[in-house]
């Protein structure tokens, strides 16, 4: 068999398509993996990154395009062939195995020793912190338990690559917590590529090195984090990530003024590039709070501890922002507020994100 | 590839199971059409004029087969009816209720069902002939309700453990009695169950033999015995063999056919419940 | 429990006890079932088992008893109690080994063959999504069809020699012309053949549906896993199967036990006593040979394996 996870594990999709009879599932897809990164692939359900993520692992197989793990063409090779491992949304474990055979399988599939496969076992066993289950089987587990053992079924054969579809959603909140950050330790201490796929944007942030964001069947912007957060290519985007998601406001651009509905506010500077009708973009934590701003009314104030999430009309606009502060405020009272216009978004009727100043 | 393969194997498979399968059947209703000189034409498979001949024979003729469908219906019709009056209360108790010694019980519902029937038939035999009961409509059914007692109850055991426990609990609160929360709240939940376990002892009661032929006489005297008959009487006439046979086996094969999705659910259920039980 | 108007009118102990904010927080009583609740229960059990014990357990042990008679109806001078004569007899008599030898391959071929070719048609029609509803509807007919009848249609249209169509076929394909059912050497298997026809689809049935009620997800794991079809097969499908396939075995071994209708009408045990298995024998003492007792012996003694084998094998099936 193929390498011990020593091969760069760099991994490559090229203009990949997928159908469903009429339903075009993926269109267009281009991806570019670095070794040893931890990628994401983001998106709402339906969005095509699952489907993505198994036609790397080779469960599904693409109309159109390639795939490509270190430069060599797996887009037709078998499953067992590619040297991924992988962890399932619903963990797969086999129910009539005992926890060290379940790990033990992938070994067992390719004829290593008996000595070696208890050997391997045991090691991902302590790294994952089963070693002490390894006699129960699955049906005797908790879900927390049922999930590390999967991922003890990954990383037993030191694949090139681990493919993750959604492990952790079916954790309850506190537990999704914590193994997250422990995933991510995993992944830096083993050092291997490995593809997650989320709906959760706020996993899909703590956790990669890059991500890709999916919305409907093709790939809207790819990035760092800071990146996607911070210069979302389109108002989709924009909307996907945070929480609570970017203000998007409806306005028309005119130099010196920005019209909207209810409202005329003026920036600092002027901005020039374009005009006309935009979307603008304000996330909740970029408005603050003033002596002297923008005119608004608060209509709802929720507290949740060490932040509140106001909500505010401007004119005829809701807005929704973010204090790191508790304050108490009262049903209707009027506040002024004002934005940070250095991090303000703008994007033309379309979507699209626009370069303006 | 692996993937492609194995579907043309698996549909090769397929035809051959089809064919194995249904031939006899359709060979049955082919011939039944035919003349007895076709009959034995050789090779078989050459074209022939159909004609209902064979079907007015054994319907209409001298050794008519009519009355022998009276003597099946009226046999298999009263079984299946008292059968389900006495399994339907005897599978809710022992599926819902709470009964003394109720495990053993099950058990000895379950061994009366593994009993070969060749052990019961020779002591049937020696009694009803001491007591008269031979060739007697009472003594039949009441064999017939031995046999399928068991297996009724068996059936519907599993079905009526599946409704969930507060069904009755609440009628209970709602102030019915425990007969009324029965027949009212649990019963209709039932009658998928209910159904199943009827078709299957029709089928089984329709097709029985041993007993049939044993204790039966001239009046009783169902198709399945009317069928044995023409091994020594009309056997090389196979025109009329099929006719007969298809007419014998309409009323199960109508069955089959409407209530297919009744037979399998039964049939696994009977494998699913199993390994529950465990 | 107060013996009010009210309380009798509810008949619902369990909800009295639930309401009654005195007793404990527990619906059901943990100790003993209420007492109208078994009353109840009684009443709706009591007449099944009063049939069941009637017409099942009185026979049998009036099968006992005349298993240690001499029964001969046509010369009843010669009745009368033998003790252990019939089972020492029937130690002795050869056609009695030949009928369990017979006993022994019949059931345990086409308990085998149903099973074995069951399950592979089960996996070969699990992949394809279109054949399968044409599959059940086929597999029905078998099934349903009286043994008797079976029996009765192959022996004539199917298995004649030059005119049926399985001679036809075998002709055809250079296998020659046999006398199927009347040759000793065939007509074992030939029975075998109808039996195993008949009630395949059955285990094929029971099988498909266990299939499919698999967890699919695990099987995609075992291909990530580098498994084989064949590994895959062996490692996860057969291990998950194993209960279904013995309670299968049980089913079928019990059918195949009692197996009586479709052989009379096919070969009546014969040519001779090349397909008189076990209840056959039994039959053909006590109705044709009138040996009412020794046919009884005989009749316990397939009781007695019956009973046997199953219990075995639901033991067996416990420990899995």
């Amino acid at each position: 068999m193929r390498g011990s996870g020593n091969g760069l594990g760099r991994v490559r999709l090229q203009g990949v398509g997928k159908r469903f009879g009429d339903y075009s599932a993926l269109e267009g897809i281009d991806l570019a993996v670095n070794p040893g990164e931890f990628f994401s692939l983001l998106g709402p359900s339906g969005s095509g990154k699952t489907t993505t993520l198994r036609i790397i692992a080779g469960l599904e197989m693409p109309e159109d395009g390639a795939v490509f793990l270190d430069d060599a063409e797996i887009t037709r090779l078998s499953p067992g062939a590619r040297d991924a491992a992988m962890v399932f949304q619903s963990y797969a474990l086999y129910p009539h195995m005992t926890v060290a055979r379940n790990i033990g399988f992938p070994l067992r599939m390719v004829r290593t020793p008996k000595a070696e496969i208890d050997r391997l076992v045991r090691q991902a066993a302590q790294r994952v912190s089963i070693e002490h289950l390894l006699d129960r089987r699955p049906g005797q587990l908790s879900g927390g338990q049922q999930q590390r053992c999967a991922l003890a079924r990954a990383i037993v054969r030191s694949p090139k690559l681990f493919l993750l579809d959604e492990p952790l959603s079916n954790l309850d909140a506190r537990l999704r917590l914590q193994t997250r950050t422990e995933l991510k330790q995993l992944q830096r201490t083993l050092g291997v590529t490995a593809i997650y796929v989320t709906h959760d944007q706020e996993e899909a942030m703590t956790l990669s090195d890059r991500m890709a964001i999916f919305m409907d069947g093709r790939i809207v912007q790819v990035g760092t984090p800071e990146e996607v957060y911070g210069r979302p290519a389109s108002t989709a985007v924009a909307g996907f990530l945070g929480s609570p998601p970017m203000n998007l406001i409806d306005a028309v651009l005119d130099g010196e003024r920005l019209e909207m509905p209810g409202a005329v506010l003026s920036p600092p500077t002027p901005i020039v590039g374009f005009r006309g009708p935009v979307t603008i973009g304000v996330r909740p934590g970029d408005i603050s709070f003033v002596e002297s701003g923008f005119p608004a009314v608060v209509e709802l104030a929720e507290l949740l501890g060490d932040s509140m999430i106001v909500d505010l009309r401007l004119g005829e606009v809701a807005l929704k922002a973010r204090l790191l502060q508790n304050r108490h405020f009262g049903e209707g009272e009027p506040v002024q507020i004002a934005f940070d216009w250095q991090r303000i978004h703008f994007f033309d009727p379309s979507g699209a994100r626009l370069a303006v100043g | 590839m692996a993937a492609m393969l194995r579907r043309v194997s698996g549909s090769a498979l397929l035809i051959v199971f089809l064919i194995c399968w249904s031939f006899p059947a359709l060979w049955g209703a082919v011939t039944s059409f035919k003349t007895e000189r076709d009959v034995l034409d050789y090779p078989p498979m050459s074209p022939f004029h159909p004609t209902l001949y064979n079907y007015r024979h054994i319907l209409a003729g001298p050794t008519s087969i009519v009355p022998n469908l009276e003597s099946s219906a009226i046999l298999t019709v009263s079984t299946t009816l008292i059968t389900l009056a006495l399994a339907i209360p005897a599978a809710y108790a022992l599926g819902r209720l709470r009964v003394p010694a109720k495990r053993p019980l099950g058990f000895y519902v379950l061994a009366t069902q593994m009993l070969p029937p060749i052990g019961l038939v020779i002591p049937y035999f020696l009694i009803f002939s001491g007591a008269g009961l031979l060739n007697s409509y009472s003594g039949l059914i009441v064999v017939y309700v031995s046999f399928s007692l068991p297996f009724a109850i068996w059936l519907l055991v599993s079905y009526f453990e599946e409704i969930p426990r507060e069904m009755e609990e609440a009628a209970l609160i709602d102030r019915a009695t425990r007969l009324k929360a029965m027949w009212h709240v649990v019963l209709p939940q039932a009658r998928g169950g209910i159904s199943v376990t009827v078709v299957f002892v029709f089928l089984n009661a329709w097709n029985e033999f041993l007993f049939a032929v044993v204790l039966g006489g001239r009046t009783v005297r169902p198709v399945t015995v009317a069928m044995f008959d023409f091994i020594s009487l009309e056997q090389t006439q196979w025109g009329r063999v099929s006719a007969a046979a298809l007419i014998a086996m309409a009323p199960v094969m109508l069955l089959g056919l409407l209530a297919q999705k009744h037979i399998v659910k039964g049939l696994t259920l009977g494998a699913v419940k199993g390994s529950g039980r465990q | 429990m107060p013996r009010t108007a009210l309380s009798r009118s509810c008949a619902a102990d369990g909800a009295a006890a639930a309401l009654a904010p005195a007793a404990a927080p527990v619906p059901a009583p943990a100790i003993a079932p209420p007492r109208d609740e078994q009353r109840f229960a009684l009443v709706l059990l009591l007449p099944s088992l009063f049939v069941l014990v009637l017409t099942t357990t009185v026979p049998i042990a009036y099968l006992l008893w005349s298993s240690v008679q001499r029964i001969n109806p046509a010369m009843s001078f010669m009745n009368g109690f033998a003790g252990a004569d019939n089972y020492i007899q029937m130690g002795d008599d050869p056609r009695f080994w030949n009928s369990l030898r017979l006993t022994l391959v019949y059931t345990g071929s086409t308990v085998v063959l149903q099973v074995v070719i069951g399950l592979a048609l089960a996996l070969a029609i699990m992949e394809l999504r279109r054949g399968q509803w044409l599959a059940r509807l086929v597999a029905i007919l078998p099934i349903v069809l009286a043994p008797v009848v079976v029996g009765l249609y192959f022996r004539t249209l199917i298995l004649t020699p030059t005119f049926g169509m399985f001679d036809y076929l075998m002709v055809t394909l250079g296998l020659g012309s046999h006398n199927w059912l009347g040759d000793p050497q065939l007509a074992l298997a030939s029975v075998i053949a109808i039996h195993t026809w008949q009630w395949t689809p059955f285990s094929f049935l029971v099988l498909l549906a266990a299939l499919a009620a698999l967890p699919q997800d695990i099987y995609e794991a075992a291909r990530m896993d580098r498994a084989s079809a064949l590994r895959r097969f062996w490692h996860i499908t057969l291990p998950l199967l194993r209960s279904v396939i013995i309670l299968l075995v049980i089913l079928r071994l019990t059918v195949a036990l009692s197996a009586f209708a479709a052989i009379f009408a096919a070969t009546g045990g014969g040519p001779g006593t090349a397909t008189e298995i076990l209840n056959l024998y039994a039959y053909r003492t006590s109705f044709n040979e009138l040996q009412v007792g020794y046919g009884a012996a005989l009749a316990v003694t397939l009781l007695a394996i019956t009973l046997t084998t199953t219990a075995i094998l639901f033991r067996l099936r416990r420990r899995i």
